[in-house]
């Protein structure tokens, strides 16, 4: 481990020492919904459809008119890579949804997900703007929607996760919002009702 | 809701329209939105190039259509841009066809920044311009106003948010609290000669001088020729003649930025001043347009220091305050101070985050700034120097042989580069806030407190995790601030230290 120059200077605080702090790393990290790994085969499988559709097509369509027959050629290539594509998007979700974990603590939460490049992300309740949760056509029909958590801070700031049980998603969402309103000072629950530009016409 | 939908009635006297010099505000505007375009512009210069030619009399008629339309185009929205003022919020309905409608409340203003232009300023008007941190945007301006005007804005403004903290307000005077910086003429002259784009056009020159005299010596010479004879005896000397034309040439360009950035800094920041007011810095400057800026001390998020190469020399930097909502790139609504020595950044910063903060310096030259790990350099170098250069070698080797090989001397600058790059990463803290240092010639700080904080990530590279390092992003209202390459256990350790400060604090981040 490198060693650094200076030395870090480390924190003097009289109330709560550094090592006394909560840690991030050791909360109890929950999975996601067990079904959102088929969740996302699925997705990717209604992608795979499309491609097969326009390819077929394309096909029926080289082989039928004889100018372009030269482009025969190029659709076997195309279809080895399309089912090379399928079967590595079916087969992502398996090793990359095990890494998405999300935790919630009293005063925030967390998500860390990636395979290689892993992030974790933690947001406090008392900076949150406003939640929300949505699901697609697929997501509802695995029972799953994800949960969108709204910050003031730009470029990343929104934390979204996806894949969580409907119910969850929606416990989730309300107690990020009770804890808005009974932790946030009364400023900020005027900052979340007010409105920007408002059209009349 | 219903409040907003209520029709206006005519009769309250409460709707007011701005003065009628704010026609002038609506034509700048429209005339700035037609020329903004690139495309707009071409097709309107396309155009009447095409009419003048065809029909010279259809050109002039369509010009005088066109000018009309657009006067006519301000003069409407004019008439239709109605503002209300009551105790606690303003509205201002605007739009000829989409009519909306803003309704601003004073607590959700950052700072009410004004302007003048040269017109506005002989006839005692101001354009106002609301800070909201949210996307207001250009609809949150109210031109062509009165001063007395602002002053009562203000004025409310302040009775509202010393409302909210229970204190009594004090008066808001103009030209009232105390002078931070002040620019000279020999000051801006400085600001001017050291503004990085002069600096980058001479590099640049330099860069395409060397191939071009040798590369265009051919071209050049043909132009020439065509010019005049006696240029094309001058040419026949010899290449050194050419040389000397050339570098006469870039040095001329150079020249020409050099006197644009100087132009530019006296027009921009004439009689500049930077003030703090009881809770806030004011900042006024402009040689024909006049702006003033004023930041809230309580809502600045993020104090970025800049330091270019000639500023460093001269030991000065510029400052940037960035309060919500606005980011580095913005022109705007952030407020600058152009030059400043390093005492005079100490004390605005300390200003800036008093009461905390107050041990944290962010003079990007200081000394104990704590280094990054130098495991930094590794992923630009693989990324962007042995990937490019191997895949490079391998292909031009099959095609010319050996020679391919010399592909591999683009490692050396790649490396250099990110060598120096790693130098100028750094970072210190204190209790209560960080300075993060970064930069490749010259050196930029981004200050910030860590109880202003909106979210923390913590991300690892495979690289990373294997020797156990981290990087760190602060996600604040105004940007992030990246700390690359830092050990584990003092990644994690800062998070959690700022999520602490971020959720026990119980003050208003902004």
């Amino acid at each position: 481990m490198p060693r650094f120059p200076n030395g870090p200077v480390m924190f003097v605080n009289p109330e709560i020492p550094p090592d006394a702090l909560p840690r991030a790393e050791e909360v109890g990290w929950n999975a996601l919904h067990p079904r959102f790994v088929r969740c996302r085969q699925a997705k990717k499988l209604v992608g795979f459809a499309v491609v097969v559709a326009v390819l077929g097509l394309a096909q029926i369509l080289v082989a039928y008119v004889p100018q372009f027959a030269k482009a025969q050629i190029v659709f076997p290539t195309a279809w080895i890579i399309a089912v090379v594509r399928a079967v590595w998007s079916l087969a992502w979700p398996i090793i990359e949804v095990p890494r998405r974990r999300y935790a919630v603590r009293d005063k925030d939460i967390l998500y860390k997900a990636g395979v290689l490049w892993r992030t974790e992300t933690v947001v406090p309740f008392n900076r949150v703007q406003h939640a929300e949760t949505g699901s697609g056509p697929i997501d509802r029909r695995f029972g799953l929607a994800r949960l969108t958590v709204f910050t003031a801070g730009s470029e990343g700031g929104d934390l979204r996760i996806d894949g969580l049980g409907v119910d969850l998603a929606e416990q989730l969402r309300r107690y990020i919002v009770s804890r808005l309103t009974d932790a946030n000072h009364a400023a900020q629950g005027e900052h979340a009702t007010d409105t920007g530009p408002t059209g009349l016409a | 809701m219903t409040e907003l939908l209520a029709p206006a009635s005519a009769g309250d006297g409460a709707w007011r329209r701005t003065s009628p010099i704010g026609v002038l505000f609506f034509l700048g505007r429209a005339l700035k939105q037609l020329l903004s375009s690139f495309s707009n512009l071409a097709a309107l210069a396309a155009g009447t190039l095409v009419l003048v030619k065809q029909h010279p009399l259809l050109a002039v008629l369509a010009v005088g259509v066109g000018v009309f339309a657009i006067v006519a185009a301000a003069v409407l929205r004019y008439w239709f841009f109605r503002f209300k003022i009551d105790g606690e919020r303003i509205r201002v309905r605007q739009g000829v066809f989409r009519k909306t409608e803003l309704d601003l409340r004073f607590e959700r203003i950052q700072g009410i920044n004004t302007e003048q232009s040269l017109v506005f300023r002989m006839l005692g008007l101001m354009t106002v311009r609301f800070d909201t941190a949210g996307s207001a945007g250009d609809e949150g301006a109210l031109p062509a106003v009165h001063p007395d005007l602002v002053a009562l804005l203000r004025q409310r403004i302040d009775a509202v948010r010393h409302d909210a903290a229970g204190t009594q307000p004090t008066a808001v005077l103009q030209n009232s609290g105390e002078v931070l910086v002040h620019l000279t003429s020999r000051d801006l002259l400085r600001v001017g000669l050291t503004d990085p784009s002069a600096l980058r056009v001479a590099l640049l020159g330099a860069a395409f001088a060397t191939p071009l005299s040798q590369a265009f010596e051919g071209a050049v010479t043909a132009a020439a020729e065509t010019i005049e004879a006696s240029v094309t005896q001058l040419v026949g000397l010899g290449g050194f003649v050419v040389a000397v034309v050339l570098l006469a040439c870039v040095l001329g360009i150079v020249g020409l930025f050099v006197v644009g950035s100087i132009v530019a800094a006296f027009l921009r920041f004439s009689d500049y001043e930077l003030r703090q007011e009881d809770n806030a810095l004011r900042s006024r400057a402009g040689l024909l347009t006049r702006k003033e800026t004023v930041v809230e001390v309580a809502k600045i998020q993020r104090l970025r220091v800049v330091q270019g190469l000639l500023m460093r020399w001269l030991g000065h930097s510029q400052l940037q305050v960035l309060p919500a909502g606005v980011h580095e790139e913005e022109q705007t609504s952030k407020l600058m101070v152009p030059f400043v020595a390093d005492g005079g950044l100490k004390d605005i910063q300390r200003r800036a985050f008093a009461p905390e903060g107050q041990g944290l310096g962010s003079v990007p030259s200081a000394p104990g700034y704590v280094a990054v790990s130098p495991y930094a350099i590794w992923p630009p170098v693989l990324w962007c120097g042995i990937l490019p250069a191997g895949f490079g070698a391998v292909a031009t080797s099959i095609l010319f042989g050996p020679v391919g090989l010399s592909c591999l001397v683009w490692v050396l600058p790649v490396g250099v580069v990110a060598w120096q790059r790693w130098r100028r990463w750094g970072y210190r803290h204190d209790d209560d806030g960080i300075v993060v240092r970064s930069g490749f010639l010259g050196r930029r700080t981004d200050a910030l407190l860590f109880r202003k904080a909106q979210y923390v990530a913590l991300s690892q590279s495979p690289l990373q995790r294997r020797r156990e390092l981290a990087g760190l992003r602060i996600g604040l209202a105004a940007g992030n601030v990246s700390i690359p390459f830092i050990d584990l256990e003092t990644a994690r350790r800062l998070r959690d230290y700022i999520l602490f400060k971020a959720e026990s604090s119980t003050r208003p981040w902004y």
